[in-house]
C-alpha cells in the first residue's frame, strides 16, 4: 500500500527524518511510536504531501503522492486541529467532508450512525462551533471525519491523547472494526505503548529520525517497548 | 509584584511575533506613527494662528476650549471603534499567588498604554506651553492640563466600561455615532450650544480646581465601575469564553448543488460572515462604493479619464481586492485540512473567482445611482468591472500564492496587520496600473473610446479564457503549496 523509499527531511542543518527504505502493506495495521522529536508527525507529513521531503519519495498505491492527488480519494487523514474548520458546526463539518466525497447528507448520517457511542451525545446535533469546542471532542470530530469516506487507508496521529478513558475504549473498537475489512490499511502513532500494542500489527520505533525496531506484536511485544523506553 | 507586571508585558510586546518577524510592516507602521505625531504637533504649536485667523477678534483659548468637547466626541467613537480590550492576557497570572486585585489593577492599567492617551497631548501641550502659559500662568496651565488629560482618560474607562458591557456588540459604535450625530444636528440648528457648553466647562478650569476635582471624579468612578465589572468576572471561563460564538447556521444547501465548487464557495460565505475579521472586510468594501463621490463631485475629474478609471476599479473591485489579498491566508488555521482532501487546486481557485465574479457584479449595480452625476460613469464602471472579472482577479489570486502568514479569524478587524506581507503592497501596483496602461495608448493615439473599446474587449477575451488563467495560477499554487502550508503551521 504505501512504499518509502530514501525519504529524508532535514529542517535546516537538522536531519528530522532518514529511512531509506519502509513498506506498508495493504491490510497491516501500522504502529509508530517514538518519543517527541523522533520525527513521527514530520514522516506522516510527508507521507501526506503537506511537506516536501529533502530527498527520496512516498508512494501509495503504486504512485508518487507529489503531484498527483489520486490517493486523497481513498485516503483518510487526521494529524492535528489543524485539519479542522473552526468556524462550522460537527454538523456543518461532516457534510462538508461528505460533499467533498459525493456522499449526501442523509448517507453522512447513516454513516455517523456507528459513531454515536464514541460522539457520547457531545457532538452531532450541538449548535456550538468546532472552535469552541474542548481539544477531546475536537479530536472526535476529526477522527470521525477522516473515517467518513470510508477510506481504504487511515492514517491518525495520536488518536488516543485527549481522550477520556472510555472514548479511548471505544475508538480502539472503532479501529480494531475498521481493520476487520480486509480492504483497510491502518497507520497510527502514539505515545501510549499499551494501546497502540493492542492495535496494531506491526510497531516501528522512531528514534531521531530514524527506524530502530520493526516489530511483529506478540505476547512480548509491550516489554520490549517498555524496556526500550525506559533506557 | 507591578514591577513584574510591568515587566512581562514590555516583554510581551517586544517579543510578538507580528513585532519580531515583519521587519517591513514595522517600519510602514512606525513611519506612519512618526507622520501622526509630527502632523499633531505641528497641529498644537501652530493652533492659535489658524484659530486667531478663523475666528478674528476672540480670545483663542476660549475659541480653542470652545472646540474640545466637539473633539472629544471625536476621541470617544474611534476609541469605541479602535481601541482593543486586553482580556486574555492576565489568565497566567489567575492561579498564582496574586490578589485577585491586583490583577485587575493590572488589567485596567493595560488600557494606559494605549497610543490614544498620547497623541492629543501632542496638541495640548504645545498649546498649553505656547498660549496658555504667558496669557494665564502656570497654575492655570496645570489645572487645564489636568483637566483635558483626565478628560481624555475618563473618556478610555468610559469606552472600555461600554464595550465590557456590551460585549464588544457590533451595533455600539454605529448607536454611539448616531447619539452624536444627533447632538450635533440639534448643535447647528441652534437648539442646544455644545460650543457654549464647552467653553464654560474649560474655561472655568483655567482657575477653579473644581472642574478638575469633577473631572477627576469621574475617571475615578468609570475606574470603579471598570473594576467592579471586571472583579466580579475574572473567573476563567467568562473571561475566555467572554465573545461567545453567535450561531447562525443558515442554509445554505443553494450552492451544494453546484458539486465541489458549490461546497467551496458555501464554506467560503461561512467565513467570511462567521468571523469578526472577514465580515469587516465586507462592510468596508461596500462603504467603498461611496468612494466614488470623492470623485465624481469634481469636475476635472468628472471630465478626464485616469481619475475614473482608478476610481472604477476600487468601486466595483474592492471586495476582491480587499478580500483576495489575504487568500488563503484566511484559511490558514485548516489549511492541513484543505491539502489532504480530495479538492483540486484548479476547483479550488475557481471557486474564489466565482466568489468575486457576483461581489463585483453586484457593487457595480449598486453604483448604477452614479447615472445621476453622469451617464458616463456607468459605461466606464462597466468597463472597469468586466476589468476586474476578466484580469484583476486573476492578478490578484495570482499573488495570492506567494502569501504565507497566518491569520488568526477571531481577532479584531481594525489595525490588524496579520498575515500582511510584502505581497499585499506589490499586488496594488499591477492592480492599478495595468488598465491605465492598457488605456493609455489607445485613448493617446486614438480616442477615449477606442481605449475603453479596448479595455473592455481584452477583458472580456481573458473572462471567456478563465480557466486557462486559473490553470497557470493553480499550478503555481502546487508548487508553493508546501511554503505555504508550512508558513501557516507557524504560530
Amino acid at each position: 500500500m504505501i512504499q518509502i523509499e530514501n525519504i529524508s527531511k532535514k529542517f535546516g542543518g537538522n536531519t528530522a527524518v532518514n529511512i531509506p527504505h519502509l513498506e506498508i502493506q495493504k491490510n497491516e495495521s501500522f504502529g509508530l511510536v517514538g518519543n517527541n522529536g523522533a520525527g513521527k508527525t514530520t514522516l506522516f507529513r510527508m507521507l501526506l504531501d503537506l511537506i516536501r521531503p529533502s530527498s527520496g519519495k512516498v508512494m501509495i498505491a503504486g504512485s508518487n503522492v507529489k503531484g498527483n492527488s489520486n490517493w486523497k480519494k481513498f485516503t483518510g487523514s487526521y494529524l492535528d486541529e489543524g485539519f479542522l474548520i473552526g468556524f462550522l458546526t460537527p454538523d456543518e463539518y461532516f457534510n462538508f467532508i461528505g460533499g467533498l466525497h459525493n456522499i449526501n447528507k442523509a448517507e453522512v448520517n447513516e454513516r455517523l450512525q456507528g459513531f454515536e457511542d464514541f460522539f457520547n451525545g457531545e457532538i452531532t446535533g450541538n449548535k456550538k462551533y468546532i472552535r469552541d469546542l474542548s481539544k477531546g471532542n475536537q479530536k472526535k470530530v476529526g477522527i470521525a471525519a477522516a473515517m467518513l469516506s470510508r477510506p481504504e487507508l487511515l492514517v491518525l496521529d495520536e488518536p488516543f491523547a485527549n481522550l477520556d478513558p472510555s472514548t479511548q475504549i471505544r475508538l480502539k473498537n472503532i479501529l480494531r472494526k475498521y481493520k476487520s475489512n480486509n480492504e483497510n490499511t491502518l497507520l497510527v502513532s502514539s505515545h501510549d505503548l499499551n494501546h497502540v500494542t493492542e492495535v496494531c500489527e506491526r510497531i516501528v520505533v522512531l528514534e531521531k529520525g530514524e527506524t530502530i525496531k520493526d516489530i511483529k506484536t506478540g505476547e512480548t511485544t509491550l516489554k520490549e517497548l517498555e524496556e526500550y523506553f525506559a533506557a | 509584584m507591578i514591577k513584574y507586571f510591568i515587566y512581562h508585558k514590555w516583554k510581551e510586546s517586544i517579543r510578538s511575533t507580528v513585532f519580531q518577524k515583519n521587519l517591513v510592516i514595522n517600519i510602514i507602521l512606525g513611519l506612519f506613527i512618526l507622520y501622526f505625531m509630527a502632523s499633531f504637533a505641528l497641529l498644537g504649536f501652530f493652533i492659535d494662528a489658524i484659530l486667531s485667523e478663523n475666528f478674528p477678534g476672540r480670545n483663542v483659548i476660549y475659541v480653542f476650549n470652545g472646540f474640545l468637547l466637539y473633539y472629544f466626541g471625536v476621541e470617544l467613537i474611534l476609541r469605541l471603534q479602535l481601541q482593543e480590550l486586553p482580556v486574555l492576557s492576565v489568565q497566567p497570572y489567575m492561579h498564582l499567588p496574586i490578589s485577585r486585585k491586583n490583577v485587575v489593577h493590572y488589567l485596567l492599567s493595560q488600557n494606559l498604554t494605549s497610543l490614544f492617551n498620547y497623541f492629543p497631548l501632542l496638541v495640548f501641550i504645545p498649546f498649553a506651553i505656547k498660549v496658555l502659559l504667558p496669557e494665564s500662568g502656570a497654575l492655570s496651565v496645570v489645572l487645564w492640563l489636568g483637566s483635558v488629560i483626565s478628560f481624555s482618560l475618563f473618556l478610555n474607562y468610559l469606552c472600555t466600561f461600554i464595550k465590557r458591557k456590551t460585549a464588544e456588540g457590533f451595533w455600539i459604535v454605529p448607536a454611539v455615532i448616531l447619539l452624536f450625530a444627533a447632538i450635533a444636528f440639534l448643535d447647528y440648528q441652534g437648539i442646544i450650544e455644545l460650543s457654549a457648553v464647552s467653553e464654560a466647562i474649560f474655561n472655568a478650569s483655567l482657575s477653579n480646581p473644581l472642574i478638575l476635582a469633577i473631572i477627576i471624579g469621574l475617571l475615578a468612578l468609570t475606574y470603579y465601575l471598570n473594576f467592579m465589572l471586571v472583579y466580579s468576572n475574572t473567573y476563567l471561563d467568562e473571561i475566555s469564553k467572554k465573545q461567545k460564538s453567535n450561531i447562525a447556521v443558515g442554509n445554505y444547501s443553494f450552492f451544494e448543488r453546484f458539486g465541489q465548487i458549490g461546497q467551496l464557495i458555501s464554506l467560503e460565505i461561512k467565513l467570511i460572515f462567521r468571523n469578526k475579521r472577514s465580515k469587516s472586510v465586507v462592510l468596508t468594501s461596500s462603504l467603498f462604493i461611496l468612494y466614488g463621490l470623492v470623485f465624481y463631485t469634481n469636475d476635472i475629474y468628472l471630465e478626464g479619464n485616469y481619475m475614473l478609471i482608478f476610481a472604477g476599479v476600487f468601486i466595483t473591485g474592492m471586495f476582491m481586492m480587499n478580500y483576495g489579498q489575504f487568500i488563503p491566508s484566511w484559511e490558514s488555521s485548516y489549511f492541513d485540512g484543505i491539502l489532504t482532501s480530495d479538492i483540486d487546486s484548479e476547483q479550488y481557485f475557481l471557486s474564489k473567482y466565482y466568489l468575486f465574479v457576483p461581489t463585483s457584479l453586484a457593487a457595480y449595480i449598486l453604483s448604477l445611482p452614479y447615472a445621476f452625476i453622469s451617464w458616463r460613469l456607468v459605461v466606464i464602471n462597466f468597463v472597469l468591472m468586466l476589468f476586474n472579472i476578466g484580469i484583476n482577479a486573476f492578478v490578484i489570486l495570482f499573488f495570492s500564492t506567494f502569501n504565507n502568514r497566518r491569520i488568526d479569524l477571531s481577532k479584531k478587524a481594525m489595525l490588524n496587520w496579520e498575515g500582511v506581507g510584502a505581497s499585499q503592497f506589490i499586488m496594488v501596483i499591477p492592480a492599478l496600473l495595468l488598465p491605465i496602461a492598457l488605456f493609455f495608448p489607445f485613448e493617446h493615439f486614438i480616442s477615449p473610446v477606442a481605449g475603453y473599446t479596448f479595455l473592455a474587449s481584452i477583458s472580456i477575451i481573458c473572462l471567456i479564457f478563465h480557466k486557462f488563467w486559473i490553470r497557470l495560477i493553480a499550478k503555481r499554487f502546487e508548487q508553493q503549496k508546501y511554503k505555504i502550508a508550512a508558513g501557516f503551521r507557524k504560530e
